[in-house]
């Protein structure tokens, strides 16, 4: 059983499969994001209700929310993908790793940005020195720090290795940061407490748009990852036999 | 444990020799600090509230030099070969390393922030309090300066990059131990502060020279 799983994997993680597996992916995943991120907007921006406190500001989080959400989650995808690709030395995990980085960089950067969008009208102020958008800042630093690192160590391997280091001991640092950031000070909102089976503190009707956009952002994620991940694979392996054999066949 | 001690020593006298790896941080953190009353303004009252602060800031800034030159001259000397060829684990010489230059390299810098602090205007009733937290914080900082230290090491522009894969991994650190000081200054208990410091040391501690021989090792790939 065990051996078969690692064939498995081993099967998958090779490149020219990993390529055709993605190229299937894709589309799927691509469309599917376009599709919920416009519904969950439309229902965002068009049908909720507008909020009794902040008035139509609110409506940000349909961004900011899932952003946010994304930001931390590829982040742990990728030291995950990082320790795998040290303990079983995949090259696909490493690849993707590597991949996942910038696109998680951008959701940090999102989330910073509409966060500070929507704290002028609300706190009067784009930026405070709040607990959570202190540690959102300094998860942005943690990606570029594992970016330029990457970057700056030639050899591939090397690199891979170096930057997974770099990304666990970010991964085993990161609650701390969080506790210690939320110790220190807080003017952010309690979390929306999302509870799909009891009442939750969000209005269902401003709640299914939020879920929406969340679920799209996520697939879209997935989407940009293979879609990156297959470009890098394919620039690694420039003189491989199935790089040739597949510019032939899409020529 | 032989090995540990035997390493120890040897790792003491070469930080020793090598002087000016020792006494460049302490400098540079006494310029940062003399740089603050210029950078805000030379008033009593707002300096002795920034002191302990600053104090911090410059501890860390001035560690980051250390890192440089902490697996500086391993590879030239043989020594990165050495600890992995040797009998006895890896992780116990680098662990050797880090505590010979934590007493050697570390120890003055924590010894003279609350001198720095106090030059600021710091009340010498708080820079005790001052001292007691930059001490129980300096192993993991340390263990995070030798880790930028260690991931840096092929790289030629690694002393600018260093600080910035660890700077932010220190940020616990400095929340932990920086309002130590506030808290001292009114009076309220600082215990659960301290013991916070003492459990990200000891987690540093703990797992670091792992992570720092793992970065090392990569050292030997090619």
């Amino acid at each position: 059983m065990a051996s078969r799983f690692w064939t498995w994997l081993h099967k998958k993680g090779s490149p020219p499969v990993f390529y055709d597996m993605a190229d299937r992916w894709a589309p799927w995943l691509g469309w599917l994001s376009l599709i919920a991120i416009a519904v969950g907007l439309f229902g965002g921006l068009v049908l909720a209700p507008t909020d009794y406190q902040q008035g139509d500001s609110y409506r940000i989080i349909y961004i900011h929310v899932p952003s946010a959400w994304m930001s931390m989650f590829v982040y742990m995808f990728m030291a995950s993908m990082a320790a795998v690709g040290i303990v079983w030395r995949l090259k696909i995990a490493d690849a993707m790793a590597l991949t996942a980085a910038p696109i998680g960089a951008m959701f940090t950067a999102v989330a910073l940005t509409s966060g500070a969008i929507w704290g002028k009208p609300t706190w009067g102020t784009y930026w405070v020195w709040d607990a959570r958008l202190t540690s959102e800042l300094i998860l942005l630093f943690l990606y570029l720090g594992y970016i330029a690192l990457y970057n700056a160590i030639e050899d591939e391997r090397t690199a891979a290795r170096a930057a997974g280091i770099l990304a666990l001991v970010g991964v085993v640092n990161i609650p701390i940061i969080h506790f210690s950031v939320e110790w220190w000070h807080s003017l952010h909102q309690g979390p929306i407490e999302i509870n799909l089976t009891e009442k939750s503190s969000l209005q269902p009707s401003m709640l299914w748009p939020l879920l929406t956009t969340m679920a799209g952002f996520q697939m879209l994620f997935f989407w940009a990852l293979l879609r990156r991940t297959q470009t890098l694979v394919l620039t690694k392996e420039i003189a491989a036999k199935w790089v040739k054999r597949l510019m032939e066949s899409k020529a | 444990m032989s090995a540990w001690l035997a390493s120890f020593e040897r790792e003491c006298r070469i930080a020793w020799r090598q002087k000016m790896d020792v006494l460049n941080p302490l400098i540079f953190m006494e310029i940062v600090i003399s740089l603050a009353p210029l950078a805000l303004e030379p008033s009593p009252r707002l300096l002795s509230e920034v002191a302990a602060g600053f104090a911090w800031l410059a501890l860390l800034l001035g560690a980051q030099l250390t890192g440089s030159a902490l697996f500086a001259d391993d590879w030239r000397t043989g020594w990165l070969k050495q600890i992995f060829l040797s009998p006895s684990p890896a992780a116990v010489l680098v662990s050797a390393r880090l505590a010979a230059w934590w007493l050697i390299g570390f120890v003055p810098l924590v010894l003279l922030s609350p001198v720095a602090a106090m030059m600021l205007g710091l009340p010498s009733a708080s820079a005790f309090a001052l001292l007691f937290a930059l001490l129980l914080a300096s192993p993991a900082l340390l263990i995070f300066t030798a880790l930028g230290a260690a991931l840096t090491l092929g790289i030629g522009r690694a002393a600018a990059l260093a600080p910035l894969l660890v700077l932010p991994l220190l940020v616990p650190l400095l929340i932990f131990g920086a309002g130590i000081v506030r808290l001292h200054a009114d009076g309220l208990p600082v215990s659960g502060q301290y013991w916070l410091l003492a459990a990200f040391s000891m987690l540093s501690v703990t797992l670091g020279p792992l992570a720092v021989t793992a970065a090392l090792r990569l050292q030997l790939v090619d």
